[in-house]
C-alpha cells in the first residue's frame, strides 16, 4: 500500500475510518515510520488543544456582528404598520365618505316613515278648490276627517 | 362643420325638441284633445255667472249628501255665511243644531275646527288668483273638454234657477248639473255624477238670504281653551317646476302622457315631517289629477282596503274610495297618483313616467 494521504491519517488518528480501511492503514504503519510519526503528531496536537480554555469573545466583536445583521419583524407587526400608514388612512376615509355619501342618496338606512294617505287626499282637494267648478261645499266639509285622520291622540299630522 | 353653423344648429333643433319632452301645456297639443264644444251662449253665460262669487252678502242652511259606490249615504247639514269679496263660514251642525265642525275664513287666514276631536288647523285659504293658468285658460279648458248645456230651470230654497249641465263632449256622461240662482248667480243645487251614472254628491239650499243684516257674523276663529291647535296646514302654492328642483333632494319627474284634455298646472312643495314630497297638478278644467313624488323609504298608509297590481315592473297598490282612486308604486322614488279616471288610463300615466 502507498502512503495514504493526510486526511486519511487524521480520520485513522481520530478513530473515523471505515473498517477496512483502518486495518489497510494499521498494517502500512507497521511498515512506515513516515506515517507513525504523523499520526503521532496529529495525535499530540489533539491532545494539546483539549487542554486549552475556551476564551471570551470580545465586547466589540458581539455588537458589530448584531450590526450586521438586518433587523426581522413578525409579519402582523408589517401589516399593522401598512393599515396605519398615512396613504392607507387617507384612502379608507375617501372611500367611507363615498359610502356613506351613497347610502344617504340612497336613503338606504333612511327611517321609514308612513304617509297618511288622508294627507295627500287633503292635498289633492285642496287643489281642487281652485277650479271654478269645484264642489266646494263636499270639499270643504270633508276637510277636518281628512285634516284629523292618522292623528292618535291629537298629534299633529304635519 | 363651422362653430356658428353648430350654434346655429341648435338654436333650431333644441326648442323643438323641449317642446317635445316636456308635459303638455295649456293650449298646447295633447294627445286625444278635443275641439270647442258646441256649448251655446245661454250656457256660456250661465257657467260665468257661477264662476263669480255674489257681490253681496248672503246667509243660508244647505244640506249635503254624500252617496258611497254601493249606494250609501250620508247627509250633513251646513250652515253657511258670505261676505264679499272673500269671507265665508261653514258650520256643519248635528241633528239638535249644535256645532260640529266649523270652517271660518277672514280673507286672510282660514281655521279648520273639529269640536269632537278638539283640534284646530290654521292655514292659509285656496287663492286661485296665483295660480300659473289664468281664468281665461281654465275657462277655455272646460270648454275644449266639456259640453256645456243650459237644461231648463229650477226652483230651490224658494229661489227659480237656470240649470246648467256639463257634459263629456258628443252627448257623454254627464258630470254635474247645476241650478243657479237667475238673480245673483249663486249655485244652488249641485249634483256631481260618477263615471257609471250615479249620483256622487248632491247640494242643495235649504234656505237662502241675500244682503242679510250681518251685524252679528264673525269670521275671525279664536281656538277654545284646551284645543290642540296645528299652526300648518297645506299650504296652496303654484309653483314652475324649475322653482322646486332648487329647493328638495327630490329630482322632479313627471309623466309623458297625460289624458286627453289634461293640462300640467303647477307643482307644490308639502313638506311632512321633515321631509319633502313633489305634488304636481293637471286638470281638464273640471277634474284633478294628483302625482305625488316622495321618497322610497315613506310608503303610504291607506286606511281601507287596497288591492294589488302591476304598473310597469313594479307592484303597485290601489284604493278605490268615493272620490277617485289612488294608485302607489315604486320607481326610485315613491310615487301616488289620485284621481277620478279610469284604472287603465292612471296605469297608462303612470308607467309614462321615466
Amino acid at each position: 500500500m502507498s502512503c495514504p494521504d493526510f486526511e486519511a491519517l487524521s480520520a485513522f488518528a481520530d478513530g473515523e475510518s471505515p473498517a477496512a480501511e483502518r486495518a489497510s492503514i494499521d498494517r502500512h504503519l507497521s511498515d512506515c515510520a513516515a506515517c507513525r510519526r504523523t499520526v503521532e503528531s496529529i495525535a499530540a496536537e489533539r491532545r494539546a488543544l483539549s487542554g486549552m480554555a475556551v476564551p471570551p469573545m470580545p465586547a466589540d466583536l458581539k455588537s458589530s456582528l448584531e450590526a450586521m445583521i438586518p433587523e426581522s419583524e413578525p409579519a402582523w407587526r408589517a401589516h399593522l404598520r401598512i393599515l396605519f400608514s398615512p396613504r392607507f388612512a387617507v384612502a379608507a376615509a375617501a372611500a367611507c365618505v363615498a359610502l356613506l355619501l351613497w347610502t344617504w342618496r340612497a336613503g338606504v338606512f333612511a327611517p321609514r316613515l308612513e304617509l297618511p294617505a288622508e294627507f295627500l287626499a287633503a292635498a289633492h282637494n285642496q287643489y281642487a278648490l281652485s277650479l271654478r267648478l269645484a264642489p266646494s261645499e263636499k270639499i270643504m266639509t270633508e276637510m277636518p276627517a281628512q285634516l284629523s285622520a292618522g292623528i292618535p291622540g291629537g298629534r299633529d299630522v304635519y | 362643420m363651422s362653430i356658428s353653423s353648430l350654434i346655429l344648429f341648435a338654436a333650431l333643433v333644441l326648442p323643438v325638441w323641449s317642446e317635445q319632452t316636456a308635459a303638455p301645456r295649456a293650449n298646447a297639443a295633447s294627445e286625444g284633445a278635443r275641439h270647442r264644444s258646441p256649448s251655446g251662449v245661454e250656457a256660456e253665460d250661465l257657467l260665468l255667472m257661477s264662476l263669480s262669487a255674489p257681490e253681496v252678502s248672503y246667509e243660508g242652511e244647505l244640506v249635503l249628501e254624500t252617496v258611497s259606490p254601493k249606494g250609501e249615504s250620508v247627509a250633513k247639514h251646513v250652515l253657511v255665511r258670505f261676505a264679499p269679496p272673500d269671507r265665508y263660514r261653514r258650520e256643519i251642525v248635528d241633528e239638535n243644531g249644535f256645532m260640529k265642525l266649523l270652517i271660518v275664513s277672514d280673507g286672510e287666514t282660514e281655521w279648520v275646527y273639529d269640536r269632537r276631536r278638539r283640534a284646530a288647523w290654521r292655514g292659509e285659504p285656496t287663492d286661485a288668483d296665483h295660480k300659473l293658468i289664468d281664468p281665461d285658460e281654465e275657462y277655455d279648458l272646460i270648454f275644449d273638454n266639456y259640453e256645456l248645456k243650459a237644461g231648463g230651470s229650477d226652483r230651490v230654497a224658494g229661489r227659480d234657477c237656470a240649470v246648467l249641465e256639463v257634459r263629456e263632449p258628443a252627448g257623454g256622461a254627464l258630470v254635474q248639473k247645476l241650478s243657479i240662482d237667475r238673480e245673483r248667480g249663486l249655485v244652488l243645487r249641485r249634483r256631481v255624477y260618477r263615471p257609471d251614472g250615479g249620483v256622487a254628491s248632491h247640494m242643495r239650499y235649504l234656505r237662502a238670504v241675500f244682503s242679510p243684516p250681518s251685524g252679528d257674523w264673525d269670521f275671525a276663529f279664536s281656538p277654545p281653551s284646551g284645543t290642540k291647535v296645528a299652526a300648518r296646514r297645506i299650504r296652496p302654492d303654484f309653483l314652475e317646476v324649475d322653482e322646486v328642483r332648487t329647493a328638495t333632494d327630490l329630482e322632479p319627474r313627471q309623466p309623458d302622457w297625460l289624458p286627453g284634455g289634461y293640462v300640467f298646472e303647477s307643482v307644490n312643495i308639502l313638506p311632512y315631517r321633515g321631509r319633502t314630497v313633489l305634488h304636481y297638478r293637471y286638470s281638464d278644467g273640471v277634474e284633478v289629477l294628483s302625482l305625488f313624488q316622495a321618497p322610497r323609504h315613506m310608503p303610504v298608509r291607506h286606511s281601507g282596503s287596497v288591492v294589488g297590481l302591476r304598473v310597469g315592473s313594479a307592484q303597485a297598490k290601489l284604493a278605490v274610495g268615493a272620490d277617485g282612486k289612488m294608485l302607489e308604486w315604486t320607481a326610485g322614488d315613491r310615487f301616488v297618483l289620485i284621481g277620478r279616471l279610469s284604472v287603465e288610463t292612471m296605469k297608462r300615466v303612470a308607467e309614462s313616467i321615466k
